[in-house]
């Protein structure tokens, strides 16, 4: 699926978390985590994985649901249910975000990961409930959150944030097009 | 008359509006309305709550008749449409002329966006004049006529103007977006001459759209709406 996402890509593989570190961050693009390997205390580990890899995409797999907390650390984040496409879709943002050396101008960077998240599908055209089906959290909390990216953004109707999303490279204007 | 100008020429747009043309000389406010055939009270009404925000005299502006407010709102839409709409498109064109290549895209996503938002102005524009306006005329002939029958009454029960009421809120939140994200997510231009002329004459479209969406929502819908009342005889 990786090499479908972009060719010139190699692997390396761990088994243990611990393993990971033995590697270095330049060789390091993308790193992607199984949440099963992470020894608790979780956060601790997680700190451990940013500092030694400040510079990487961070991607995390899981069946389970996430604690909030988690979700800052990870540029993407692939769940169980997540369909061939969403998954695929995924990895594209985070190899584009490598690709366009992530120094757009127009930095996304006041948003927080989940806010982006919660974006990403606002402007997929999912609702409330959808959204919150999705990741787990209540639709009360979706609308929240909604309501700190407009406030933040300054973008209040769907078709702003969409273009909002598509300028950022949250989503790839191929997406919009569904 | 060219001393209103002179105040505030944001107030040329609202002269067209009359079929006011330029060219009065010493002509005073009265005099170019009697040429042009134009109501002076309603005149000075409509310049003065556009020039000052804080004066909106809503009881005088209801004593005009209907058909009077109609036409300065069916101006208004031709100017929008005719002349403001046009206006940013070619902007937005002239905009895209700056980016090179590899961020065109970026102003084709404004383009849809600006493309979707005239749209709505469109449906929302057909919709009274098609529909809303036809209605009112009716009820207000019938009522000048005193021939109220089941028709009217039947009419009145299905169309009445509160569906029409709020429907602006759409419009007016997709021109704040559009704004936001030129001044601040788009990448910059070479230089700004383009994106400060579009930028302004969003601003003045929003301003125009805020007073029309107010004669609409605070003048013809209550007139409307006392109409409905007497025909429902409430």
């Amino acid at each position: 699926m990786i090499t479908s996402v972009c060719n010139d890509v190699g692997f390396l593989f761990c088994e243990e978390f611990n393993d990971i570190f033995q590697y270095k961050q330049k060789d390091v693009q993308i790193l992607i985590v199984d949440q099963k390997l992470i020894p608790d205390p979780c956060i601790y580990c997680l700190d451990k994985i940013k500092n030694s890899f400040s510079e990487s995409k961070l991607v995390m797999i899981t069946d389970e649901k996430i604690p909030d907390n988690v979700f800052p650390y990870f540029d993407e984040i692939i769940t169980a249910d997540n369909t061939e496409n969403a998954i695929l879709s995924k990895l594209f943002k985070v190899y584009n975000d490598i690709q366009s050396g992530g120094n757009d101008l127009a930095s996304n960077s006041q948003l927080s990961e989940r806010e982006k998240g919660i974006l990403k599908l606002v402007a997929l055209g999912f609702t409330n409930k959808e959204i919150g089906e999705k990741l787990f959290i209540s639709s009360h909390t979706v609308i929240a959150h909604r309501k700190n990216i407009t406030a933040k953004l300054g973008i209040k109707t769907i078709a702003g944030l969409t273009v909002y999303a598509v300028l950022n490279r949250i989503i790839s204007s191929e997406e919009t097009k569904k | 008359m060219a001393k209103v100008i002179h105040t505030n020429y944001l107030l040329l747009p609202i002269l067209e509006r009359f079929n006011i043309t330029l060219g009065f000389g010493e002509k005073s406010i009265l005099e170019v309305c009697t040429d042009h055939k134009v109501n002076v009270e309603f005149f000075l009404e409509i310049i003065n709550s556009f020039h000052d925000h804080n004066y909106f005299p809503e009881v005088q502006l209801q004593s005009f008749p209907l058909r009077l407010i109609i036409q300065y709102i069916q101006k208004s839409h031709n100017y929008y449409l005719n002349t403001k709409i046009p206006q940013i498109e070619d902007l937005i064109q002239q905009l895209k002329s700056l980016y090179k290549e590899s961020q065109k895209k970026q102003i084709v996503l404004i383009e849809k966006f600006f493309q979707e938002y005239k749209e709505e102005i469109f449906t929302h524009i057909q919709n009274e004049e098609n529909d809303i306006f036809p209605y009112i005329l009716t009820i207000d002939h019938a009522i000048s006529q005193k021939r109220i029958d089941e028709k009217i009454k039947k009419m009145v029960h299905e169309k009445s103007i509160k569906y029409f009421i709020d429907t602006h809120t759409n419009i007016e939140d997709k021109l704040y977006d559009l704004k936001n994200i030129i001044i601040k997510y788009l990448s910059p231009a070479k230089d700004n001459s383009i994106s400060n002329a579009l930028l302004f004459e969003l601003f003045r479209l929003e301003r125009d759209l805020n007073d029309h969406a107010r004669i609409e929502d605070k003048v013809l819908a209550p007139k409307v709406q006392f109409l409905e009342s007497q025909i429902l005889g409430k």
